[in-house]
C-alpha cells in the first residue's frame, strides 16, 4: 500500500481545468484503476472529492499514486500487506503480475489526453466519463465511482448512447446467484428475468455461469421490441474480453441487444478481485438486488451487502431449508430481507411511478394452457398431468403413476406440455410446471 | 522326399489356403520353416519334433525344410504345427496320404509336446473357406470338431492326438464327425439370462429401450451412479429378436477367430453383450494390433455393446466408434493388407451426468463446479452424439417407489413386440439398405415417414420451443417412426412426436 497523504498535504490546482481536460484525466485514472485495486477510493481520500480529484493536476496524481523513489513492487509487499493477501499474491504466476505491472506503468507514464484518445478509438464502443452527462447517476453515489465505464455493444456509437440514456433513467435490477444452480434457482432466475423484463425492468447481472446468465438469457428471451434495452452485463473483466468462455454465444446475445458495460479497460483479464469491485458496480445502478441462489460466502452476498450500504433494495427468493445453495437467501431473508417468489414482489418493493401498469399485469400463460385444453381429446389427461406437476417437480414414471397412465402417454403428454411451454425438463428427468 | 499336405492361414475373419511342403534330404541335419512365418510358427519346430518323437514315430538327422506357400503371406499362430508334422511324416515315409484315392485332406491343429492336439483359433473360419476352395475333409482337434461341423458340405474329421491324424489321412478320414443339428443348436433355450421383469420401477427408461432396441437406435443413459444403468442394459439383449441361424454363425465365427468360444458351445445362440472398461485402448475398442483382430465393436456384432462411464472413455477411442456406428462394420489397413470386420451394433453408453455424479438427484446435492459440469458433458463430441438417438435420463428410483413399483412385463412379451415392429420396418425399408429406422438416411426419412398435420405442426412448434437442431429433429422422426411402427400406426401421429421428444437429456439435447 502507498502510504496516504493527508487530505491537507495534497496540492491544489487553483487554475480552473477545461471539461475536455477532465474527461481525459477520467479515463487516464478509470484506465489506471483497472490495473490496481482501491487506487481510486485512495485518491478520493487524499483529495477529499471526485470533483477535487479532477481539479488535480496529472503530475500531482501521479506523484500521489506513485510517491518518487518509491519502488512500488517493494511497497506491495510490506508489512501492511495481510499474509494471506501475500500468500495469494505469490500464488499468481509471476508473468502475469508483471504483465498487469507493465500496462499499469505504462498507463501512468502515458499523458491523460493520449490515452484517453487511444481509448476511444475503439469500433462499437463508447467511453463514458464521471463528468458526462450519459453517465449513470445512480454510480456518483458510491463513495469510490468508477472514474469512467468502459460500454461496449454491437451497434453504432449513436445507437449505443441511445441505450445508455435508457440505463440512465430506467428501473434497473438486479438478479444475481451461484454460478452452478439447482434446477429450482434455474427455473426462478429464468422465470424472474423473463418476467421483470416484460414488466419494464432492466435486468442487469454480471453474465457468470448459472444465474446471471439464465436471467440474462431469459431477459433477452422477453425483451419483444428491437428498440427495448434488453439486458446489461457489469463485466469483471474489459468488455471485449470474452470471460466466462461458456457465455460467449450470450454475450453476443448481450452485446446485439444490450449493453456490456465495465469500470476495467479495453483488455483487462478477468481475476478475482475484479469480481467484488464489478458486484459494487452492479449495486449501484440497480434499485434492488435480488439474490436466487447462493453459499453464504458468495458473489451474490458481496453484491447484497454493497446494495445494503447504498441503501438499494434488498430481496432474496427462498430455497429448500439446509441446502448450501439457500444459506445466502436465507441469511438474507433472516436480516430482513424481502421475501422474492415472483417478479411481483421485486415490482412492489421497487414501485414507482415510471412503470407501466398495463406492463405490470403480466403476460400469463392461461392462454396458452386454454389452447391446450381445446385440442384433441386429451383434455382430463392434460389437466390431470398438469395437476399432478402442481404437486411438485416430478419424472414422468411419477406423473404416470399419479396420473395412472401409461408411461409413454406420460412421457407424451410431458413433452406436449414442454412444447407449449408449460413445463420444463430438468436434470434428472425431472419435468417442472413453469410458474408464470 | 517331397510332401505336401493343404492348410488354410486366417485373415481376419477369412481362410486363406496355405500349401503346407515339407522337403527332407541326405544332409548335414537342420530343420528349416520357410514362407513368412512369424515367431510362433518358428517355435513350431520344436513342437512337432518332440511330439513325433513322443508319438513313437523316428526324427531322423537329416536336413528338413518346410515351406509354407505362398511364401508372400504372413503365417502366424500355431496351426500349422499339425500340416507340417503330417508333411514331415509323408515326407519320411512314416505316413501314406488318402490311400481311398478320394482326394486329399487338409489338416489344421496346435501339437503338444506329447503328440496331443490342442484347439485352435479360428475354424469355423478357416472350414468355411476350406469348403469355397473346394476341399474334401478337415483334420483338426477334436475339441474345435463341433464348430467346424457347422459349416454344410465339409467333412471334419476330429484327431485327439497326432496318431490319430496320421490314421484318418491314411485312411482318407474313416469316421467323419456327424454334421452339426443346426436347427437343434439354435433351438437350445436361452440360459436363464436376465430378465426385464426384475427390474422395478423405471417405467419411462423400460419403455425407451424396447423402443431403441425395436428400431436399432443407439442409447445414451445419464443418471447417478446407483440407478440401475448397467442392469438396464443388460437385459437389452434380451429383448432383441433371436438371432437367425445366419446371424448366429456370424457371430460365432467372429468369436472363433478371437479365441472366445466357450469350449463347451459350437454355436453361439445368444444376442452378445460386451462391456469393455472405460481404459480400453483404441484397438481393443475398434479392432486392430500388429495381426489384425476383432475389437470390442465386433465382438458386439449383432448385439449390445455397453459403454459404462461413457465420458471417461480415450477420446480416441471413442472418434473410432463413428465408422462402425455409421457403417457397420470396422475395416483396419495395414502395410499388406486391409481387413473388415463386421460390427452392426446396438451402442449403449452409460454415463452420470456430472464428475460427482449427482446433478439432478433429489436427494443429494451436486458437488460439482459448473465448469466441470460442462466439460464433463462436452468430452462428447457432436458427430459421435449425432449418432446417438435416444438420450435417457434415469434417475434414482427411490426404496417407497422401489417397493411400490410393480414387476415389469417378461423379456419375452417385449421381444415380440419388438420382433414385429422390426418386420414392418423391413417390410417399408426394402431396398434402402437399411434394415432398421435407426439406419435410415434423411433422405429415406423423407420419403418414408409420413407425419399427419397435427405431428408435423407439434414438430414445428417444438422446434422452435426446445430450440432443436435440424438434425436432432431428424432424430426425433426416426424415433417416432419407430414408435409408431411398435403400434402398427400408419402415419406418425402427434402422441408418437411427443413421446419420441421426451427421449432426450437436458444437457445434450441441442446437439
Amino acid at each position: 500500500m502507498i502510504d496516504e497523504p493527508s487530505a491537507g498535504d495534497a496540492p491544489r490546482l487553483t487554475l480552473s481545468v477545461s471539461s475536455a481536460q477532465r474527461r481525459a484525466l477520467c479515463i487516464w485514472l478509470g484506465t489506471l484503476a483497472s490495473w490496481r485495486g482501491g487506487l481510486v477510493r485512495r485518491l478520493v481520500g487524499a483529495c477529499g472529492s471526485v470533483s477535487d480529484l479532477l481539479d488535480t493536476s496529472p503530475e500531482t496524481l501521479a506523484s500521489l499514486i506513485r510517491p518518487p523513489g518509491v519502488a512500488p513492487r517493494m511497497k506491495k509487499v510490506g508489512a501492511t500487506t495481510t499474509s494471506r493477501k501475500l500468500a495469494r499474491e505469490r500464488e499468481r504466476p509471476a508473468a502475469e503480475r508483471d504483465v498487469e505491472e507493465e500496462r499499469f506503468a505504462a498507463a501512468l507514464e502515458a499523458r491523460p489526453e493520449d490515452l484517453a484518445q487511444m481509448q476511444e478509438r475503439f469500433a462499437h464502443s463508447v467511453v463514458v466519463a464521471w463528468c458526462d452527462p450519459l453517465y449513470p447517476p445512480a454510480l456518483r453515489q458510491l463513495a469510490d465511482p468508477p472514474l469512467c465505464l468502459f460500454v461496449r455493444a454491437r451497434c453504432d456509437d449513436r445507437e449505443i448512447r441511445r441505450r445508455l440514456q435508457i440505463l440512465c433513467n430506467a428501473p434497473a435490477v438486479a438478479v444475481v446467484g451461484t454460478r452452478a444452480p439447482s434446477p429450482y434457482g434455474t427455473e426462478m432466475a429464468w422465470a424472474l428475468g423473463r418476467d421483470l423484463t416484460s414488466r419494464g425492468v432492466l435486468v442487469v447481472s454480471g453474465l457468470a455461469l448459472g444465474i446471471d446468465a439464465t436471467a440474462q438469457a431469459a431477459a433477452i428471451g422477453a425483451a419483444k421490441a428491437a428498440q427495448h434495452l434488453a439486458t446489461v452485463a457489469v463485466l469483471g473483466c474489459g468488455p471485449d474480453v470474452v470471460y466466462p468462455h461458456a457465455n460467449a454465444r450470450l454475450r453476443d446475445e448481450v452485446a446485439r441487444r444490450g449493453l456490456l458495460l465495465s469500470e476495467f479497460a479495453w483488455g483487462v483479464p478477468a481475476r478475482p478481485w475484479r469480481f467484488p469491485a464489478r458486484n459494487r458496480v452492479m449495486a449501484a445502478l440497480s434499485r434492488g438486488v435480488v439474490v436466487v441462489e447462493g453459499a453464504s460466502r458468495s458473489g451474490a452476498r458481496i453484491t447484497a451487502g454493497f446494495a445494503l450500504e447504498l441503501g438499494r433494495e434488498v430481496l432474496a427468493v427462498p430455497g429448500e431449508a439446509g441446502k448450501r445453495l439457500t444459506e445466502a437467501p436465507h441469511d438474507l431473508l433472516r436480516h430482513g430481507a424481502a421475501i422474492c417468489e415472483s417478479a411481483d414482489d421485486v415490482v412492489a418493493a421497487i414501485a414507482t411511478t415510471q412503470l407501466d401498469a398495463a406492463a405490470l399485469a403480466g403476460h400469463l400463460d392461461t392462454s396458452e394452457v386454454a389452447r391446450l385444453l381445446e385440442r384433441g381429446s386429451d383434455n382430463g389427461r392434460v389437466s390431470g398431468v398438469l395437476q399432478a406437476l402442481e404437486r411438485g417437480p416430478m419424472t414422468a414414471d411419477q406423473v404416470a403413476s399419479t396420473c395412472e397412465v401409461r408411461v409413454y402417454e406420460a412421457s407424451a403428454l410431458l413433452s406436449e406440455l414442454e412444447v407449449d411451454g408449460l413445463a420444463t425438463l430438468t436434470d434428472g428427468g425431472v419435468y417442472r410446471l413453469n410458474r408464470r | 522326399m517331397l510332401a505336401s499336405i493343404a492348410s488354410e492361414a486366417l485373415s481376419g475373419l477369412e481362410g486363406k489356403p496355405v500349401q503346407v511342403e515339407a522337403d527332407v534330404v541326405a544332409a548335414a541335419p537342420a530343420f528349416y520353416i520357410v514362407g513368412l512365418p512369424d515367431a510362433a510358427v518358428q517355435e513350431s519346430r520344436e513342437r512337432v519334433r518332440a511330439a513325433i518323437v513322443n508319438s513313437a514315430y523316428a526324427f531322423p538327422s537329416r536336413r528338413i525344410t518346410v515351406n509354407l506357400a505362398p511364401a508372400d503371406l504372413r503365417k502366424e499362430g500355431p496351426s500349422f504345427d499339425l500340416p507340417i508334422a503330417l508333411a514331415f511324416l509323408v515326407a519320411t515315409g512314416q505316413a501314406a496320404e488318402g490311400c481311398d484315392g478320394r482326394g486329399p485332406l487338409a489338416a489344421v491343429g496346435e501339437l503338444g509336446l506329447d503328440g496331443t492336439l490342442r484347439p485352435v483359433a479360428g475354424a469355423l473360419a478357416l472350414a468355411e473357406s476350406l469348403r469355397r476352395r473346394g476341399m474334401r475333409g478337415l483334420i483338426l482337434p477334436a475339441a474345435n470338431a463341433a464348430e467346424a461341423a457347422l459349416v454344410d458340405g465339409l467333412e471334419v474329421y476330429p484327431a485327439r492326438t497326432l496318431a490319430e491324424a496320421v490314421t484318418q489321412l491314411a485312411a482318407g478320414g474313416g469316421a467323419a464327425a456327424p454334421p452339426a443339428d443346426l436347427t437343434a443348436l439354435l433351438g437350445s433355450p436361452p440360459a436363464g439370462g436376465a430378465d426385464l421383469a426384475d427390474i422395478m420401477g423405471q417405467e419411462q427408461v423400460k419403455r425407451a429401450l424396447e423402443v431403441a432396441v425395436a428400431g436399432a437406435h443407439n442409447v445414451l443413459m445419464s443418471g447417478p451412479p446407483g440407478a440401475g444403468k448397467t442392469m438396464l442394459a443388460r437385459r437389452l439383449p434380451g429383448i432383441m429378436p433371436a438371432l437367425t441361424l445366419d446371424e448366429a454363425i456370424e457371430v460365432t465365427r467372429i468369436y472363433s477367430v478371437a479365441g472366445l468360444l466357450p469350449q463347451d458351445r459350437a454355436l453361439i445362440t445368444q444376442r452378445p453383450f460386451r462391456a469393455p472398461h472405460h481404459t480400453i485402448s483404441s484397438p481393443g475398442l475398434v479392432g486392430g494390433g500388429g495381426t489384425p483382430r476383432p475389437g470390442e465393436v465386433s465382438l458386439a456384432h449383432l448385439g449390445v455393446l455397453f459403454l459404462d462411464e461413457f465420458a471417461e472413455f480415450r477420446l480416441s477411442a471413442l472418434e473410432g466408434l463413428r465408422q462402425p456406428l455409421e457403417d457397420g462394420e470396422v475395416t483396419i489397413s495395414r502395410r499388406l493388407m486391409s481387413l473388415t470386420f463386421p460390427a452392426r451394433i446396438m451402442l449403449v453408453a452409460a454415463m452420470n451426468p456430472c464428475p460427482c455424479g449427482y446433478l439432478g438427484d433429489r436427494e443429494r446435492d451436486c458437488t460439482c463446479p459448473a465448469h466441470r459440469v460442462r466439460q464433463y458433458g462436452s468430452r462428447l463430441s457432436g458427430p459421435l452424439l449425432d449418432r446417438i438417438d435416444l438420450r435417457l435420463e434415469v434417475p434414482r428410483v427411490s426404496p417407497r417407489d422401489r417397493r411400490s413399483g410393480a414387476h415389469g412385463e417378461p423379456s419375452a412379451q417385449v421381444r415380440a413386440r419388438v420382433a414385429k415392429a422390426r418386420e414392418r420396418q423391413l417390410a417399408r425399408l426394402a431396398g434402402t439398405g437399411a434394415y432398421a429406422n435407426a439406419h435410415m438416411s434423411a433422405r429415406h426419412l423423407r420419403r418414408l415417414c409420413t407425419l399427419d398435420a397435427d405431428a408435423t405442426a407439434l414438430l414445428d412448434r417444438a422446434y422452435e420451443r426446445l430450440r432443436l437442431s435440424a438434425r436432432a429433429c431428424d432424430r426425433v422422426i426416426k424415433v417416432a417412426q419407430t414408435i409408431a411402427d411398435l403400434e402398427a400406426a400408419p402415419t406418425i401421429t402427434p402422441a408418437h412426436v411427443a413421446e419420441s421428444l421426451s427421449y432426450r437429456n437436458r444437457s445434450h439435447h441441442d446437439r
